[in-house]
């Protein structure tokens, strides 16, 4: 399973971190390196900038007394086979200060502004240190003057001095643009979020995202519940894309120790994560239908979509979150007869598609709504960090399946596949690569069902004691784009107040010291300003559509009390209490 | 004879019946529209679901009527009764039980014009004066809308006035009657550009632009609530007759007395047919955007409708 890590990765590893810093190699390719603070601005310039390597995710790490970790991942899959590289620097816990990386590249800056409001950890030189999941109006403290984390107001979108907002009373003698906010309740959106938009008419001249509708603390729950039970709540970040969770999750785990996954088990997690891909793409078709006002579309894709529903609801026992993953493998096997059946009904499903999906991708009021909506440059793809579909639109080949892929079967040799990609660049690139990518989806699940029912064999193999402090990577290229799981194992080599609640010198203890998830809609949603910009209002909806955003995912971090300025997430016998209340009400 | 007038204008075909017809008819659009679909639509409510439209109506009449504390008050009150009026209005002219309208008159077919103008300016006040972004957005949308299709709207509706020599819509059924032929052979372009003016000015889709669902809400729709909006959708539905009338009555021979067939009957079935094709359209295509659409009107829709006058003024189709 594991390609461990040879010569000639330690070598490249050498020459592209500075001398002098300790590094740690970790399984498949994962190089952790430890940095000081104030070179982390340096090293992002010389990656982004000079290697050109994208930056997956940066997030922080509460180590109470021992400060903070900031970890930056760098994906450097383009130069060696799966190697991560991730710098690590640590900060004091009075004052923590570190410079800015977002002032280097847009792809930290959306991390940052998390990690500003959620740890109070001071960017120097931030590009944009507005909330990201708080109101933009959050109260200031009266006694200090700042807000709970920190203090713009400021709007990008704000009115300049000469203009006025038009709709708000009725003067539009010297009013020239208007701020229209889609969202949180809209019915062009489908989850709360905020896009304010200013128009002049029906032109687009400025866009701002506003997330931060969604707290769920999830990160936080999966750390309470540990490896095994962990994996539930990870499905349960998405309900579209439950299967990608599940399986970066598992990747991640599987990465702090030496797995062992037998074959059949990721045979059986490639077709789900696949089954997974179809229905999530044939719901966007859907809903990008209904975007631009074809209802009949939205309602002929989303009755075929209920067929891949059953195969799924056949294999795994649920329509939306499978519970099937296991460290380890899998905990269901898919017999014969079943994967014959279900090929049957795929195949049948297939030739509909094939009936109903080209001629729509051909049709031309579709093309004349789509072609040079939304565009976005392969520089400014690179710049924002955006994954998926909606990069692969931009004729970037990016795909995790293929890059890096996560512990199930992707492997070229032993199914045949290809990364889609298309050069339009814009909504219709959208379209056609989701169109073209299911079709390929099914091919995979096709395959996967051939081999499930010609063999047999073990499903799960057992797991083994996760060493403390190692730390682990898990990628998956959901329907909307890579996912990123981090994973460091907690454990008794750390101090007991640096332990998981609860657990006090535990040999090898069962749950995570933390837990980072960066899903694929936390980088398309930080570009989607840059696609708004210049376009007409009536693209607004389909541009926002176009990239399958997924609000579940981005907002998933903690709860933060106002008046105490400290961050607590719910337990689960207060959330047991809480629906209690709720339901004796 | 003045409770014949009464009831005619009342009862038969007068207000009731059409009201009746516009439930009716909202009924067929959305059975239909749901089948393309592969739903059922309005099941529960009377057989078949026939009383669903009926129901939705009352259902509103009885929700809390809300008004905007920064809306023009006057208008935004009036606007609503206003819309159920004016097709009202205009459908008394249409001839439905016979070859003439209720109160046909000659110059009639320029007064349906003048409704169109003054229904959607009805929907521009509307939007405008409940003071929202989004109904403002939808006002000025559908205004540019109509100034793009009124005028080939008003070529299309010239085309059977000067092939029967009249400007009242009753002497265009009876001249079609006469002459036993339907304006749809002899103007085929004249009946496209008319349907696609009609789909425009009941802003259904392709050109529902100024109500956008996923844009704007419900576009100049978006703050009433309660009665207001239950005027408006009975307005909606009487606007569907009406544009069904108006296209069988000038195209499709209008209430031609078939046989022992009463004429009426002729009527109901000829612009059923007409709903129906107004349903497909709303289901098969998807939203323009505005500039399309404008661009579109004036680029192409305009040429071909003065094309289809020169072709009349050349003989042909008379």
């Amino acid at each position: 399973m594991a390609a461990t890590s040879d010569s000639a990765i330690m070598q490249y590893v050498q020459e592209v971190v500075p001398e002098g810093l300790e590094y740690k190699m970790g399984r498949e390719n994962r190089v952790f390196v430890r940095v000081k603070p104030d070179d982390v601005d340096k090293l992002a310039e010389r990656f982004t900038k000079k290697l050109g390597v994208r930056l997956s995710h940066a997030s922080g790490v509460d180590l109470q007394q021992f400060g903070f970790d900031i970890i930056y991942a760098y994906d450097f899959t383009k130069y060696k086979e799966r190697l991560q590289i991730v710098l690590e620097a640590n900060l004091p816990r009075e004052n923590p200060t570190i410079n800015s990386v977002g002032k280097v590249t847009w792809q930290a800056v959306w991390a940052e502004r998390e990690m500003k409001e959620f740890l109070g950890i001071n960017f120097i030189g931030m590009p944009d240190p507005r909330h990201q999941f708080l109101p933009y109006e959050w109260p200031k403290n009266p006694e200090t003057g700042i807000s709970p984390a920190q203090n713009s107001t400021t709007y990008p979108v704000e009115a300049k001095p000469g203009e006025k907002w038009l709709p708000v009373g009725i003067s539009p003698k010297d009013a020239i643009s208007a701020l229209v906010p889609i969202g949180p309740y809209h019915p062009g959106v489908i989850e709360g979020q905020t896009v304010y938009v200013k128009v002049e008419g029906e032109h687009v001249i400025d866009a701002d995202i506003k997330t931060g509708y969604h707290h769920r603390g999830i990160q936080r729950l999966i750390e309470r519940r540990g490896y095994n039970k962990g994996v539930f709540v990870a499905e349960r970040v998405c309900g579209i894309c439950s299967a990608h969770h599940g399986i970066a999750f598992v990747t991640a785990a599987e990465n702090l120790y030496d797995a062992e996954v037998p074959e059949r088990a990721l045979y059986i997690r490639t077709l789900l994560a696949e089954l997974n891909r179809v229905h999530s793409h044939i719901l966007w078709i859907g809903v990008a239908a209904d975007l631009i006002g074809w209802k009949t579309g939205f309602m002929l894709t989303w009755g075929l979509r209920e067929r891949v529903m059953d195969i799924i609801e056949a294999i795994t026992g649920n329509r939306v979150n499978y519970g099937i993953w296991r460290l380890g493998g899998v905990s269901r096997d898919v017999k014969q007869e079943l994967a014959e059946s279900s090929k049957r009904t795929l195949l049948a499903l297939k030739e509909d598609l094939a009936k109903l999906l080209p001629p729509v991708a051909d049709h031309p009021i579709l093309k004349s709504r789509c072609i040079g909506v939304g565009t976005l440059d392969l520089a400014t793809c690179f710049e924002t960090g955006v994954v998926g579909p909606v990069a692969r639109a931009s004729n970037w080949k990016i795909d995790v399946r293929m890059d890096n892929p996560p512990h199930a079967i992707y492997d070229p040799k032993k199914i045949s596949w290809e990364v889609i990609t298309d050069d339009h660049r814009d909504m219709y690139g959208r379209v056609l690569v989701r169109v073209k990518e299911l079709f390929v989806s099914m091919d995979i699940v096709v395959q996967c069902l051939d081999y499930l029912a010609k063999t047999t064999g073990e499903i799960r193999a057992k797991p083994r004691t996760i060493e403390p402090g190692t730390e682990g990577i898990g990628l998956d290229e959901a329907p909307r784009g890579e996912l990123f799981y981090y994973m460091r194992a907690g454990g008794t080599e750390l101090p007991e107040y640096m332990m998981p609640e609860g657990k006090h010198n535990v040999q090898g203890s069962n749950q995570p010291q933390c837990v980072r998830i960066r899903t694929p809609s936390y980088r398309n949603n930080a570009a989607l300003p840059f696609m708004l910009k210049d376009c007409a209002l009536a693209d607004v909806p389909i541009i926002m559509g176009s990239i399958d955003q997924c609000q579940a995912c981005t907002d998933r971090v903690e709860v933060i009390d106002a008046k105490t300025e400290s961050s607590y997430s719910l337990s689960w016998d207060e959330l047991v209490r809480m629906s209690q209340r709720k339901g004796r009400a | 004879m003045l409770a014949y007038d009464l009831f005619q204008l009342i009862v038969f075909p007068g207000a009731l019946f059409l009201f009746c017809l516009a439930f009716l008819y909202e009924w067929v659009d959305r059975k239909f529209f749901a089948k393309v679909q592969n739903r059922y639509g309005p099941l529960y409510t009377g057989t078949l679901g026939l009383l669903q439209p009926v129901a939705d109506f009352l259902k509103l009449l009885y929700k809390e009527d809300l008004v905007p504390k920064a809306c023009d008050r006057n208008i935004f009150s009036s606007v609503p009764i206003v819309y159920v009026v004016l097709p009202l209005t205009t459908l008394f002219i249409i001839p439905i039980s016979g070859q003439t309208g209720l109160v046909a008159f000659n110059g009639d077919l320029i007064f349906v014009m003048f409704i169109f103008a003054l229904m959607t300016i009805t929907v521009f006040l509307a939007g405008w004066s409940s003071m929202s972004r989004f109904s403002i957005i939808g006002s000025v949308r559908s205004a540019l809308q109509m100034l793009s299709y009124e005028i080939p709207l008003g070529l299309a509706l010239i085309g059977p006035a000067i092939a029967a020599k009249s400007l009242s819509i009753s002497s265009i059924v009876q001249w079609q009657s006469a002459n036993a032929t339907w304006g749809l052979w002899l103007q085929p372009i004249g009946f496209g550009v008319f349907f696609i003016c009609m789909l425009a000015e009941l802003e259904l889709v392709p050109f529902d632009i100024p109500e956008a669902d996923t844009e704007i809400v419900a576009g100049w729709r978006t703050e009433f609530s309660g009665r207001k909006l239950a005027m408006f959708r009975l307005g909606r539905d009487l606007e569907i007759v009406l544009a069904s009338a108006l296209v069988t009555s000038l195209f499709l021979g209008g209430a031609q007395p078939l046989g022992l067939i009463p004429p009426v009957l002729v009527f109901l079935v000829k612009s059923l047919f007409v709903v129906i094709m107004l349903s497909f359209a709303r289901a098969l295509f998807a939203r323009f955007r505005i500039d399309q659409m404008i661009a579109g009107m004036w680029k192409y829709l305009l040429p071909i409708a003065i094309l289809q006058i020169i072709l009349i003024q050349l003989g042909l189709g008379v």
